[in-house]
């Protein structure tokens, strides 16, 4: 009996040690799984707009008998979506211009940021001072007012968001760039190391994946060129669009790669 | 046979007397000291003899177990570069970045300038475009697959 004392004694001494060792590193991965994501967070309560619209159309397509009261609560069920859609749309330009601020470019293009910071500046300026207006109004006044707004988007917002997304595109497109030739570099260390170079299915897949990422990188060179000269065009993100697409080649050979040498060796 | 009647005289050796009053004297006088049979440090020493045998051999255990991924890490060949889940994930980052590329200049309906057929993405790439396009705040409401576009709803309400 003693002895059994002693022992679950002994036990709980061996689940101490465990737990001052072990938790750490257990508690660290948890904390990574369960941190919060601020993209969800940032989405405000104003920016639903599934449930107003929903609210909407299944309003309009109620039929009634006092018509003008109707006519009343269709104009609050627009004027709540009308600023939901402002909401989301500031929000959107926030999110964009925390991008551009923070995309990582080279010392060459990086002043093209300002012009595209200070836009989405004055778009964010712009929803601010609609949101205003769009709570008051007649009913026509806020048909009238949606159809700006849509215009406004596709004419001045539109281009801006798009040269905005070159920038951040480009500045992503070259830290996967930087990742890939890593990978390429580990790559060729361990099939020379390991004499696999000497066949010759492995040599043929290991040039085409350096072929293919010598294709990127020219590409998303020729971009960042291209954003020197001028403010992003369709041009230059279709030359970060071929990029990824030579990028995507290079992790194809790379993977065929992986099933060859599994040939020789257990991965 | 000298020698049997020898050892058998063996058996009749005896200690001095006066040493055996001695010793027995010393044996009788000097004090006792009881050890109790249950005390907490005797536990808590027998505890920790007992935990830190458990524990000893848990570490080993792992160390062995673990040892096939540390080989993996420690490996002079670096194999964990043609790892296919991590180049798969690799891929899948890039392909995400490709379509948000894709989208960024071009209306959904219109198809991308690529040589290739366009592929299908399967749908953890979609959403990951979405989230994505989402974090950054690129617009892309007219590729929403599911829930409503800020166009969409500019459109319902121009009605």
């Amino acid at each position: 009996m003693r002895t059994m004392k002693n022992n679950i004694l002994g036990i709980g001494f061996a689940a101490l040690f465990f737990l001052s060792f072990g938790a750490p590193a257990l508690g660290a991965e948890t904390a990574v799984a369960s941190s919060p994501v601020p993209a969800a967070e940032a989405k405000s309560v104003k920016c639903d707009l599934d449930v107003r619209a929903k609210a909407l159309t299944d309003f309009i397509g109620q039929e009634a008998e006092d018509t003008e009261k109707k006519a009343e609560q269709e104009l609050v069920l627009r004027q709540e979506l009308l600023q939901s859609v402002l909401a989301c749309a500031e929000e959107e330009a926030g999110k964009l211009h925390a991008s551009v601020e923070g995309a990582k470019l080279t010392d060459d293009i990086v002043f093209r940021k300002a012009a595209v910071l200070k836009g989405l500046e004055n778009a964010r300026n712009f929803y601010r001072a609609q949101l205003e207006k769009a709570g008051t109004g007649t009913l026509a006044e806020n048909k009238n007012l949606a159809k700006e707004l849509k215009d406004w988007r596709a004419k001045t917002y539109q281009p801006l968001s798009e040269e905005a997304g070159s920038l951040v595109l480009w500045g992503e497109n070259r830290e996967l760039l930087n990742v890939a030739e890593t990978r390429y570099k580990q790559i060729g260390q361990t099939i020379r190391m390991l004499k696999l170079i000497e066949q010759e299915n492995i040599r043929n897949r290991y040039a085409e994946s350096e072929r293919n990422l010598r294709r990127a990188s020219e590409l998303n060179e020729q971009a960042r060129l291209a954003l020197r000269r001028s403010a992003a065009t369709e041009d230059t993100m279709q030359l970060e669009r071929a990029a990824l697409d030579a990028l995507s080649a290079t992790y194809k050979s790379f993977l065929d790669l992986s099933e060859e040498v599994k040939k020789y060796l257990p991965i | 046979m000298d020698i049997l009647r020898t050892l058998k005289q063996l058996k009749k050796i005896e200690p001095d007397s006066g040493y055996t009053r001695r010793s027995r004297s010393m044996i009788v006088e000097s004090p006792v000291t009881e050890q109790p049979l249950w005390s907490p440090w005797r536990v808590l020493v027998h505890g920790l003899e007992f935990g830190s045998a458990i524990a000893l051999t848990g570490v080993f255990l792992i160390l062995v177990l673990g040892g096939v991924s540390l080989w993996k890490n420690l490996s002079p060949y670096k194999l964990t570069s043609l790892d296919p889940a991590s180049l798969q994930a690799e891929a899948e980052a890039v392909d995400v970045h490709f379509e948000l590329a894709k989208l960024n200049y071009l209306p959904a309906e219109e198809p991308a300038p690529s040589a290739e057929a366009p592929k299908a993405e399967p749908e953890p790439v979609k959403e990951e475009v979405q989230k994505k396009a989402e974090d950054l705040g690129l617009s892309l409401s007219a590729t929403t697959s599911s829930g409503t576009g800020m166009d969409q709803a500019l459109d319902l309400l121009s009605e």
